[in-house]
């Protein structure tokens, strides 16, 4: 029989972290489950060795695949391959389950059993590795609104779900309904959950959202090397791009609505996030983005837009004359200190 | 109930462990032992303080548990048979068998604890309110016995944190004081005497002797000799920051702090700041200090200085942390640091500076901190109106700050974060504006000099002036402003 769900677990240099994640999967109060782990040509030289030496004890439930540098999409893709259970969930390696949630997940899937699910939203929760401490998720509060009196819902009547948090770790998708649409994740570019999430929903039908603890999503640990001093940083002007094509054909007012939330949130990060140098270079090429985007869309989008710091941004890094300022990060703390009128 | 089925986690996945006891008191106790029992593959052995409770927990996990115990506080623990009806009556004293794993709940009560001491656990964990019992005290209990501590904490403040301690084998100090000295002799004995008061075996003292040329090294050799915890190292004269540096070195410590040799401090100021580090595993604690008068023996609390929200809650804000470098005098003699971060940092201190030697690690200390808690207390003294301080200086001598800068730029431009070089770029003004309103009418001039230069290394006059806005206010820009184009006489 197939297994309920199968995580693909990429790992990259995380020989401290992946103990703690695949135990966790392990050691799940149902065991309806597969593991595939994809190691990604870790460079430390021990996690190659752990993931084999699982694929080894448990030959059942983990499958380990070794595989050249692709990154974290790459190695998502080669996982995917080989999965046949009914459903698929990325985990992050440095993530960890919940003891009971596969247990819960299908007793809350067998309900809706009769219809075609395509994906499952869940909640993780934040684990501070700093202070072992617990968080909320940051969207806790969109999804009670959009799941608080049924869990089911479709995209296409109620798009609040494009804003929902891009991370494809959180959603569990089905497995066939991947294969339907010839799901890939980018290979090349960082960021890589931010176009799947709009591509994923825009085909999806039937969505459920999963109110039960997922996993722990592990921030603060030691040695986190931050994207921020390197220039893959620039590949979200080249993802914004990509997904803003995919949108724009849809035709729908609202889902680009949502994108611009979305990357102007997201950007908005970017930028005061990185070194002076890939500063300048990201607010740039921003700047030429968000100048070519049709003035009625933006217009639409700060009309429903509740945030005021937003709007100035958007409207700055549109004009030629106001994206130098943006560049230096005074002038960026100085838009943060706008008052919101929401 | 705070989440220990994280903890569960860990635990599910270590084999080798056969029992585990449990200490219940209340419903969600139960609850949690029929979480822990479905997944543990251990003996399994309740134990409470009332008949009540232990039937409860018969009638939801029944044969799932091994042991029933009684725990009597006087009379010791008795076995308890459980049959269909509940306690079958059959009453034994029994013994504690060594237990691998300790679960206690929030009412449980020190007397307990002590009396469970005997099952010798490998792993403690427990889920307690300050207000009911204190993390510290169990800590202590059991940090001889137990591998592992893992208490989970809800503080008076409402805010939860955790005390995550593991044992390490080779070495039992958990606080090391590293004092540099130099010709102090009047003032040392009242300086270690305050710090001895403490009466904890795993703390060190590590006084290290500059090359004195007084009685210091006499009088150290006399107090070590009466106290194990001291430590006297000596060394060719190096000036204070090679003896700090030494005694970092040598420090044992998971946490360390500085004393100056001439100041003292309040007997529990140390207890205090390593009880608050512990819980959350804190990198930098730090206190309030006085102003200590020698001239009229009296002591000023200072108060205007940023010890309280949201420091005192203990942040994890980089902003926040950052702030510190600016908003407050934090002095490298009243906090504790975490070992493990100054050595994965490379912090030290820089030998070629001869005097305030603290600035330059202080500002890499805050830049690069991750988690700062405050306490609100005033309990270090700092000694003023002494002769030859360094801070009375106000010759040449004010020169260092030259180069102390010239290091810390060499770092933020390592960091190349904009926002830390703009807090350096507030510090060199407030300590060239303190320096020339010290220093003697004579080398003014050139010292202005070197202040025109140094302000330019990092960012023009605009774009200062500017930060100097960000950061305070407009009279403070104007200050900036003249001060680069150097028209501030002091």
């Amino acid at each position: 029989m197939k297994p309920f769900v199968t995580f693909v677990v990429p790992a990259y240099n995380v020989a401290n972290y992946i103990e703690d994640c695949i135990y966790s999967i392990l050691n799940q109060s149902e065991k309806d489950f597969k593991i595939v782990i994809v190691d990604d040509g870790s460079t430390d030289g021990e996690t190659p060795h752990i993931c084999k030496r699982f694929a080894e004890q448990y030959p059942d439930r983990i499958e380990a695949i070794f595989q050249q540098n692709k990154g974290l999409g790459g190695a998502r893709n080669t996982g995917l391959i080989s999965v046949d259970s009914k459903y698929v969930m990325f985990l992050d390696s440095d993530d960890f389950l919940d003891l009971n949630f596969i247990k819960y997940i299908k007793m809350f899937e067998k309900e809706y059993s009769e219809m075609q699910i395509d994906m499952i939203f869940t909640l993780p929760i934040i684990y501070d590795d700093l202070q072992k401490i617990f968080y909320d998720w940051h969207d806790v509060a969109l999804f009670d609104r959009i799941f608080m009196h049924n869990p089911y819902c479709i995209p296409a009547i109620n798009p609040d779900l494009y804003e929902l948090e891009v991370s494809a770790c959180r959603k569990l998708f089905s497995t066939e309904f991947l294969k339907r649409i010839d799901f890939k994740f980018d290979e090349n570019l960082k960021y890589e959950d931010f176009f799947p999430h709009f591509y994923t929903l825009s085909l999806a039908r039937n969505c459920l959202g999963f109110r039960g603890t997922s996993f722990y999503y592990r921030v603060n640990r030691v040695g986190q090397i931050t994207s921020l001093r390197n220039s893959a940083r620039l590949d979200i002007v080249k993802v914004l791009e990509k997904t803003y094509q995919y949108v724009a054909s849809l035709n729908d007012i609202r889902i680009m609505r949502s994108f611009l939330r979305q990357s102007v949130v997201f950007t908005k990060w970017c930028i005061s996030n990185s070194t002076p140098e890939i500063r300048a270079e990201l607010v740039d090429k921003l700047s030429v983005f968000y100048a070519q985007l049709p003035k009625h869309i933006v217009d639409e989008y700060c009309k429903l837009e509740g945030s005021r710091r937003n709007k100035l941004y958007i409207k700055a890094i549109r004009s030629k004359f106001l994206t130098k300022y943006l560049k230096d990060y005074i002038y960026f703390e100085l838009l943060k200190s706008v008052k919101n009128n929401v | 109930m705070i989440r220990l089925i994280y903890i569960f986690d860990k635990i599910g996945r270590l084999n080798k462990l056969d029992t585990s006891l449990f200490l219940v008191k209340t419903e969600s106790d139960i609850d949690m032992v029929v979480n822990a029992a479905q997944l543990l593959k251990t003996k399994c052995i309740v134990c409470s303080t009332d008949q009540e409770t232990l039937e409860k927990s018969w009638e939801k996990l029944g044969g799932n548990i091994d042991r029933y115990l009684l725990v009597d506080e006087d009379d010791g623990i008795y076995e308890v048979q459980m049959g269909d009806q509940g306690i079958s009556g059959k009453q034994l004293k029994a013994g504690l068998d060594q237990a691998d794993v300790l679960f206690f709940g929030k009412d449980s009560t020190m007397e307990e604890l002590i009396l469970l001491k005997q099952s010798q656990p490998k792993i403690v964990l427990g889920d307690l309110q300050l207000y009911t019992l204190d993390y510290y005290e169990v800590w202590q209990h059991y940090r001889q016995i137990a591998d592992h501590i893992f208490l989970t904490v809800l503080t008076k403040e409402g805010k939860p944190e955790v005390v995550d301690w593991t044992r390490d084998e080779s070495n039992n100090i958990e606080l090391s004081i590293v004092l540099p000295i130099y010709n102090v002799g009047k003032y040392l004995e009242a300086c270690i005497e305050s710090l001895t008061q403490w009466n904890a075996d795993y703390f060190e003292i590590i006084a290290v002797n500059d090359g004195s040329t007084d009685n210091s090294l006499e009088i150290l050799n006399r107090l070590a000799q009466n106290d194990k915890r001291i430590r006297v190292i000596t060394k060719e004269n190096g000036g204070c920051a090679s003896a700090r540096k030494k005694g970092m070195e040598l420090a044992r410590g998971r946490y360390i702090g500085f004393v100056d040799p001439d100041d003292f401090t309040t007997p529990d100021m140390f207890y205090l700041l390593h009880r608050r580090a512990l819980l959350g595993g804190y990198e930098v604690a730090y206190c309030g200090y006085n102003e200590y008068y020698e001239t009229t023996k009296k002591h000023l609390p200072i108060i205007s200085d940023n010890l309280y929200h949201p420091y005192n809650l203990g942040t994890i804000n980089p902003k926040e942390i950052r702030n510190l470098i600016i908003t407050s005098q934090i002095a490298i003699w009243r906090c504790i640091y975490k070992a493990e971060f100054l050595k994965r940092e490379g912090i030290t201190f820089k030998e070629d500076i001869r005097r305030f030697d603290d600035l330059p690690f202080k500002f890499e200390v805050l830049a690069k901190a991750r988690s700062v808690v405050s306490l609100i207390d005033f309990m270090y003294f700092y000694r003023l109106e002494r002769p030859g301080q360094d801070i009375s200086a106000n010759d040449d001598r004010l020169f260092v700050h030259f180069a102390i800068f010239k290091h810390l730029d060499d770092l933020v431009k390592e960091l190349g974060e904009a926002e830390i070089t703009d807090l350096l770029q507030i510090t060199k003004i407030n300590t060239h504006l303190w320096a020339l309103s010290k220093l003697q009418e004579k080398f003014k001039r050139e010292y202005k000099k070197g202040v025109k230069k140094d302000l330019k290394t990092n960012m023009g006059i605009i774009r200062s002036a500017l930060v100097a806005l960000r950061y305070r206010d407009k009279k403070f820009m104007m200050k900036s402003l003249l001060l680069s184009l150097g028209f501030i006489n002091g």
